[in-house]
């Protein structure tokens, strides 16, 4: 058995005018057809076709907004999408269309419908077909795009989401058949009840059956509340143990905050011992604030001391000036006239000046230059002890800065946790588990009641059916009692082992599939699917990925994998078509992703954009490739068509 | 063992276990699955009924 689409006919849809696409029968090797385009040229649309040619509702308004070229065709203008595939063996044709016409200033749109089986007309039977082949719940399995196959990943479903998983595995059929047979089986002893009533037959034993049939409903309903309260007693056990792990993390936090604020308090307290430090020395050593004034005294005294240099120059100058004059002979040897004799002495007089002005009153005493240059210097060193006190208070400013930012960042953290504490957790989760063990005690009570009651009631009923036999009518019944009975409790076994079954194969196929394509295949070792069909990644090590901290590439393959998964477990499983699927995925989950596709053994037809399906990666998987298209749009006419690539 | 020879013999050995013929149980589930795929659910113990007194007046004559 399979299903495979063999050809798709557009007109006025869309982007497209008048289109048709052959799909070749995929086989061992080739299953892959590729259609590639840009954005907006139009890969949705041929995704939007194959939704609404099975599920296709759509009222006036947006069939109107589905035509093509609204403006020009809307004159009068028919919209229709067809799609030929082999089901099961026949050759199926389905039609949705409508014509669009225009009525005063709005538009008229007469929908329909139509199906050809193997060459026969089988209007009749379309919602029949349709719902056998691709029930509208579980279109999304066949029909995904990337951007929003995420959903099925997250922790909780959506509404309708387990129906139409559980849709997909034909499931709800059976549970109905359980429920109905239940219903007859009353339908059944009713009618019983009456014949016997109307013989006068065991009137005692009539009324001690309602009475115990009443006793069960109430019973099952009790056991219903209570299987309830269990699940939610767990669900909270479950939350704690996630919240237990939150709060371990947030404990080493408050631990570490405290410890940042004693470091900040030492911080404090020794930046105030320096500041203390420094105004001692401040008010101990006014002389220290002079340091710059002595300094500048000092230089000037140097300075006065070369100048007392020159005193001595100018003074031996004026020795050689009086020996002039006492010689009487210049050095060149001639007597020294009166004219020159009164230059000398001139001269004399001026080196005197000279001399009184260098050694004035105004210089320092070679004593009071020491006492001075002393000064200084301890003023100086006392300096250094200051300077490198104001250095620590710089240094544990900085470290104060730091430590404070640092108290800020994990207070952000721990905002509304701040007096998480573990004992909370743990006496919460005591007291969750005292409460779940009085209902498990509960459950096992009121499961011994009901099975009491229900033996009660089998003995009556045994005993009813004996009566029975008494008349023909009575004997036929019994008979469609007894049958009725047995392929209700095989019915309702079967169901329970069926969903763990598949349960447990689509399991396995997530598991594979998801491990195929990981990028992290040596830290993941599967993926849970629990009984409301949400999934869990776990490692190696047991340990559970929650996941929110998957990444939105790994939620698209985890995703992938159990919708995959899903339609491998269906009984005929549909092709896949798969819009733009790669949009979060890195080069490796990418690759992997398509190297997983030839493995699914169904036909896939792949939208991709030129980033979606590189060429480097499109060789790899030419072996597999079964058909490719190429969607080019005519600008000038505001049209796209598809030729083969 | 592939995935629907599992199911099929979890259906048979369940059948058998109540004594239930294979071909009851799937007239009966065909009965289901026609209001299933239409969606549209009603009370079909009249038909359900039908069908096992019908497979009972078989099961008599062989």
């Amino acid at each position: 058995m399979s299903f495979e689409f063999r050809s798709l006919t557009l007109k006025n849809w869309l982007v497209y005018s008048e289109v048709k696409i052959n799909f070749d029968a995929p086989d061992q090797k080739r299953n892959l057809i590729v259609f590639y385009g840009r954005n907006g040229f139009g890969k949705t649309s041929l995704l939007r076709a194959l939704q609404f040619v099975f599920h296709g509702r759509l009222d006036h308004n947006e069939l109107y907004n589905f035509l093509h070229d609204p403006q020009k065709n809307a004159g009068l203008s028919e919209l229709a999408v067809t799609l030929e595939f082999l089901f099961d063996g026949q050759i199926h044709q389905l039609t949705r269309m409508a014509t669009i016409s225009p009525s005063g200033n709005a538009y008229n749109c007469s929908p329909s419908v139509k199906l050809i089986i193997d060459g026969h007309n089988q209007q009749d039977q379309i919602d029949d077909v349709i719902a056998k082949i691709i029930p509208k719940q579980t279109q999304q399995f066949v029909f995904f795009d990337g951007a929003e196959i995420t959903r099925y990943s997250k922790r909780q479903h959506e509404d309708g989401v387990k129906e139409a998983i559980e849709q997909v595995l034909g499931i709800p059929a059976i549970r109905n058949l359980r429920d109905d047979l239940y219903t007859l089986i009353g339908k059944l002893e009713d009618e019983q009840a009456d014949i016997l009533s109307k013989q006068n037959i065991h009137t005692d034993l009539l009324q001690g059956k309602e009475e115990i049939e009443d006793l069960i409903a109430s019973l099952e309903t009790d056991k219903q509340t209570t299987s309830d309260r269990i699940k939610a007693l767990r669900d909270a056990l479950n939350k704690l143990q996630d919240e237990q792990i939150q709060v371990r993390l947030m404990e080493q936090d408050i631990r570490t905050l405290e410890e940042k604020e004693k470091r900040l308090a030492d911080y404090e307290e020794r930046l105030k011992e320096i500041e203390s430090k420094i105004d001692e020395q401040i008010k101990s050593a006014p002389l220290r604030l002079l340091v710059n004034p002595i300094h500048n005294l000092l230089q000037q005294s140097e300075a006065k001391q070369r100048v007392s240099d020159k005193r001595a120059l100018t003074q031996e100058r004026k020795r050689i000036v009086e020996e002039i004059l006492n010689d009487g002979n210049c050095i060149c040897g001639r007597d020294i006239d009166d004219t020159a004799t009164q230059v000398l002495e001139n001269m004399l007089a001026r080196i005197d000046v000279l001399v009184g002005q260098a050694g004035g009153k105004g210089d320092l005493a070679a004593s009071e230059f020491t006492q001075l240059t002393r000064i200084h210097h301890d003023q100086q060193s006392k300096s250094a002890v200051a300077t490198e006190l104001i250095s620590q208070k710089a240094s544990i400013n900085v470290k104060i800065d730091e430590v404070d930012a640092d108290i800020r960042k994990l207070k952000e953290s721990l905002k509304g946790h701040e007096n998480a504490s573990i004992s909370d957790i743990y006496n919460q989760q005591a007291d969750l588990e005292n409460r779940l063990n009085m209902e498990l005690k509960d459950q096992a009570r009121i499961e011994m009641e009901l099975d009491n009651a229900k033996r009660k009631s089998d003995d009556i009923q045994r005993k009813l059916d004996q009566s029975m036999t008494q008349t023909t009518q009575g004997d036929a019944l019994k008979r469609t009692l007894l049958d009725t009975r047995n392929l209700h409790k095989a019915v309702s076994e079967y169901v329970e082992k069926l969903v763990k079954l598949k349960r447990i194969r689509i399991e396995e196929i997530t598991t594979e599939i998801f491990l195929s394509i990981t990028n992290k295949p040596d830290e993941y070792a599967g993926v849970t699917v629990e009984a409301d069909y949400t999934l869990q990644v776990y490692r190696k090590d047991g340990s559970i990925v929650e996941n929110e901290k998957l990444s939105s590439g790994e939620k698209e393959v985890l995703a992938y994998s159990f919708i995959t998964a899903l339609n491998l477990s269906t009984e005929i499983p549909a092709p896949f078509v798969m819009d733009t699927p790669f949009g979060h995925l890195d080069a490796t989950h990418r690759n992997q992703l398509l190297d997983s596709l030839p493995r699914l053994g169904v036909q896939v037809l792949l939208l991709a954009t030129d980033r979606d399906l590189p060429p480097v990666e499109r060789d790899r998987i030419e072996p597999f490739i079964l058909q490719e298209y190429e969607i080019i749009r005519d600008q000038k006419n505001a049209r796209s068509i598809i030729n083969p690539a | 063992m592939n995935k629907q020879d599992k199911e099929n013999a979890l259906l048979e050995e369940t059948l058998a276990k109540f004594g239930v013929s294979l071909q009851l149980y799937e007239k009966t589930l065909y009965e289901e699955k026609k209001r299933v795929h239409m969606q549209r659910r009603r009370n079909i113990t009249d038909e359900l009924r039908h069908i096992i007194e019908q497979q009972a007046s078989k099961d008599d004559v062989k």
